[in-house]
């Protein structure tokens, strides 16, 4: 039992702190990769994308002939840690990184790999996901926009929803229905869709907390080339399993966020004071931050047997299953304890906003009873009937 | 760096399951569960013959100089049959204890499972208060008040007793020295008043050394709180796996499976805690060793008794009674909650250390 890194992810990390110190400029600290992005800001972080990408840390996973190091688990984890330690802003292609590029590597031709991934990794492209429909959510393979072939073109018919980065995209990686007859997991196709197509419009949809981050995407009859095409016809389904699944790396860095915030929390009632004692003395908001203290270094713990696994080539087990619950969890708990150690400044600024927010962790990517769902069926395998 | 345990401990593990199954699984510990005793001399000889006794012992008093992270697999395999013996006051307590105190002719009689000891911590009038508070009474060396929830007094030899003037060792048929039993809804164990009225103790040394042998304790007993969780979560899949009702099988109603998923989500996040608090007991930094004890024990004095309630929950009915064995895992959960202190006593301790203080994190990053 070692939960110790292995020493030889130390020059790594001193050189990307290196790099870091000399590249990172003051006025992209702590940007956010979140909302509605004005022009500004969007240049900002594509400046920071295309130096990141030159630098070969935008996508270090990726294999080389990608524009990526090949990187094992262990760099990725180290690479996350400083960029969060140095407060530099995430990906502006965040989905498209983690998510499509994986399904682009798996099923994409020759020529997709070689055209949109470097564009990707740069931020040249922006990426959206469309999978979600508003009649097609947890039971996504229910969904109905539909493509039907017309010579060397799709033509694309329908909506999506709650599309984060919709508004900005320039490519979608779009589920869409072509064998309305088949069996419903077996009529879906992906393709790689062109966002500058004559026939797409995109509506900003406002978040909860304001913000223009996602949006609802309309086709009408779009046509999108065969060349869109991602991996074969009706087998879209195999192809966005290969997009959700969770790799390791990126689920095992799920705690360096919330452990800043709970850091911040504590040092927020240190300073803050009632009846003239700071909040850190009061023996309730003491039980409460020790609360989700100790569920942050938990979750941190359970990164640690995430990153072991792969480390040791173990398959996937059930602390992988976990992981997306337990943080979605934690991040709710940061903002319940923020209400009760803050007060009203919870309601307001970051605090705020974080409260709300955290209520996505538990709806976006799997709501967390679909998560259940699987747990139960396939991690400790319940019967169906 | 690997979390998991390594392949002689699974190799360990394996044998000590066969031996319980075999030899002491929860029959053994509904057969113990009245008796004043809670062992029987051949099951003893038995832990002793597959190095139990003598796991934390050095090598020079005729242990084995294990780590903690082997014990931990003993406690999680104890766990999972509600063990009733002295392990974890004796094996883990009173062994690590000698060991910080030098007393050689103890090590060697406990790591040959002749004797065991215990410690005696707790007084009356407060919530469990560690070595800091210590009051019992102490004048040229004898020592006069009244310890509560000893565990495993009885039958013990030796009591390492904290009081206002240090740690004292005590031989439990002293003159003077009376233990009665206490009562216990969780019969898998024993817990003891000790009276001492002008008891001749030998002084060992500060309070304040036994702190680490605290910190192993807190974690072995979540150890074995994961262990008996652990079989909880098995037992009520298994049962929801089977019984009907309505038709079909309990454990296809999403009700049933959100439970056993949440149970799942608190195990294995206790589990990834609990390893660390053991590699880090192994690991050398008296700091993060005791952190990663008080985070161990606020984790499971909270979440499992919750894994038992609702296991108790899936077998509806049957779970109430007392022949399924469902009852002993929750009884043994709650205990394990209970015994030196809940999750607000271990709270406010890790708040003492976080708010307070700056403890780092988990790695150096
Ligand atoms: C911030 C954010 C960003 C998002 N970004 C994207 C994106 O980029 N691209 C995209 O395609 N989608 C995106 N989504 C959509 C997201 O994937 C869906 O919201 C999610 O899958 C749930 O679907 P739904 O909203 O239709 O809810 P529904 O499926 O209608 O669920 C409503 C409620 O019913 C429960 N429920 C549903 N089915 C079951 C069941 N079988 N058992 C038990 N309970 C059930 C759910 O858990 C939930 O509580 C985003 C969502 C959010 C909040």
């Amino acid at each position: 039992m070692d939960y110790r890194y292995p020493p030889d992810t130390l020059p790594f990390r001193m050189e990307v702190r290196q790099w870091l110190q000399h590249n990172l400029d003051e006025e992209l600290r702590g940007l956010s990769n979140r909302g509605a992005l004005n022009p500004e800001q969007l240049d900002a972080l594509r400046r920071w994308n295309r130096k990141l990408a030159d630098a070969g840390y935008a996508a270090i996973s990726w294999p080389a002939e990608y524009g990526g190091r090949a990187a094992g688990v262990m760099e990725q984890v180290v690479l996350a840690e400083e960029m969060h330690r140095a407060e530099a802003p995430a990906a502006l292609n965040p989905i498209g990184l983690a998510n499509i590029a994986p399904s682009i590597m798996a099923w994409g031709t020759e020529e997709q790999k070689r055209t949109l991934l470097p564009r990707m990794q740069r931020g040249d492209d922006i990426w959206c996901q469309g999978f979600s429909e508003p009649g097609a959510g947890s039971d996504l393979a229910s969904l109905r926009c539909r493509a039907v072939l017309d010579g060397d073109h799709f033509i694309v018919n329908g909506q999506k929803v709650w599309n984060t980065l919709g508004h900005l995209a320039d490519y979608c990686e779009l589920l869409v229905r072509t064998d309305p007859d088949a069996p419903k997991h077996q009529g879906i196709t992906c393709l790689l869709v062109d966002m500058h197509l004559p026939g797409i419009t995109v509506k900003p949809l406002t978040t909860l907390t304001g913000e223009d981050e996602f949006s609802e995407i309309f086709f009408e009859d779009v046509r999108a080339p065969t060349s869109a095409l991602l991996g074969p016809v009706n087998q879209g389904w195999q192809v966005a399993m290969t997009t959700l699944s969770n790799e390791r790396a990126g689920v095992a860095n799920l705690h360096l966020g919330v452990r800043k915030k709970i850091a911040r929390l504590i040092q927020a009632a240190r300073e803050r004071e009632v009846d003239g004692l700071p909040v850190s003395r009061d023996p309730i908001a003491r039980q409460q931050l020790a609360r989700v203290y100790l569920y942050g270094e938990y979750q941190k713990a359970l990164a640690d047997v995430c990153i072991a696994g792969e480390l040791n080539g173990r398959p996937p087990g059930a602390e992988s299953s976990i992981t997306k619950q337990s943080w979605s969890d934690i991040e709710q708990l940061i903002g319940e304890t923020s209400a009760s150690v803050l007060g009203a400044e919870a309601q307001r600024g970051d605090w705020g906003d974080n409260r709300l927010y955290s209520r996505a962790t538990s709806i976006a990517g799997g709501t967390t009873q679909i998560n259940k769902n699987i747990i139960a069926r396939r991690v400790l395998g319940l019967p169906k009937d | 760096m690997d979390t998991h345990c390594t392949e002689q401990q699974e190799a360990f593990r394996a044998t000590l399951r066969r031996f319980l199954e075999e030899k002491a699984g929860t029959g053994f510990t509904r057969q113990r569960w009245d008796e004043d005793e809670p062992m029987t001399a051949d099951v003893w000889q038995s832990m002793t013959a597959l190095g139990v006794t003598g796991l934390l012992i050095p090598e020079q008093a005729d242990g084995i100089g294990g780590p903690m992270s082997d014990m931990g697999v003993v406690m999680e395999e104890l766990g999972r049959v509600a063990h009733p013996g002295p392990c974890w006051s004796s094996c883990v307590g009173a062994s690590s204890a000698a060991a910080i105190f030098q007393l050689d002719t103890l090590l060697r009689a406990l790591a040959g499972g002749s004797q065991t000891a215990t410690l005696a911590l707790e007084e009356p009038g407060g919530r469990f208060t560690c070595w800091q508070h210590a009051h019992l009474a102490v004048v040229d060396n004898t020592l006069t008040g009244t310890k509560i929830q000893v565990p495993d007094a009885i039958g013990a030899d030796h009591l390492f007793v904290t009081s206002a003037n240090g740690v004292y060792l005590v031989a439990t048929d002293a003159p003077g020295l009376t233990i009665t039993p206490t009562e216990c809804i969780d019969g898998s164990r024993r817990f003891a008043e000790v009276r001492f009225e002008n008891v001749a103790g030998t002084p060992l040394g500060d309070n304040a050394q036994l702190a680490p042998v605290i910190d192993r304790m807190l974690v072995a007993l979540c150890a074995d709180g994961l262990g008996a969780a652990q079989r909880a979560l098995e037992l009520a899949v298994a049962y929801a796996s089977e019984r009907r009702q309505f038709g079909q099988r309990i454990g296809s109603f999403q009700a049933i499976q959100h439970l056993c998923a949440d149970m799942l989500q608190q195990l294995e996040l206790g589990r990834a805690g609990l390893h660390y608090a053991l590699w880090a007991q192994d690991a050398g930094d008296p700091c993060e060793a005791h952190r990663a004890a008080v985070m161990c024990k606020a984790y499971a004095a909270e979440t499992y008794p919750q894994i038992g309630a609702s296991a108790i929950q899936i077998f509806g009915g049957a779970g109430f009674t007392w022949e399924y064995d469902i009852q002993l895992f929750y009884k043994r959960l709650l205990s394990t909650q209970i015994t030196w202190g809940g999750s607000e006593v271990w709270l406010e301790e890790l708040a003492a250390l976080v708010i307070d203080g700056e403890a780092p994190p988990i790695t150096v990053e």
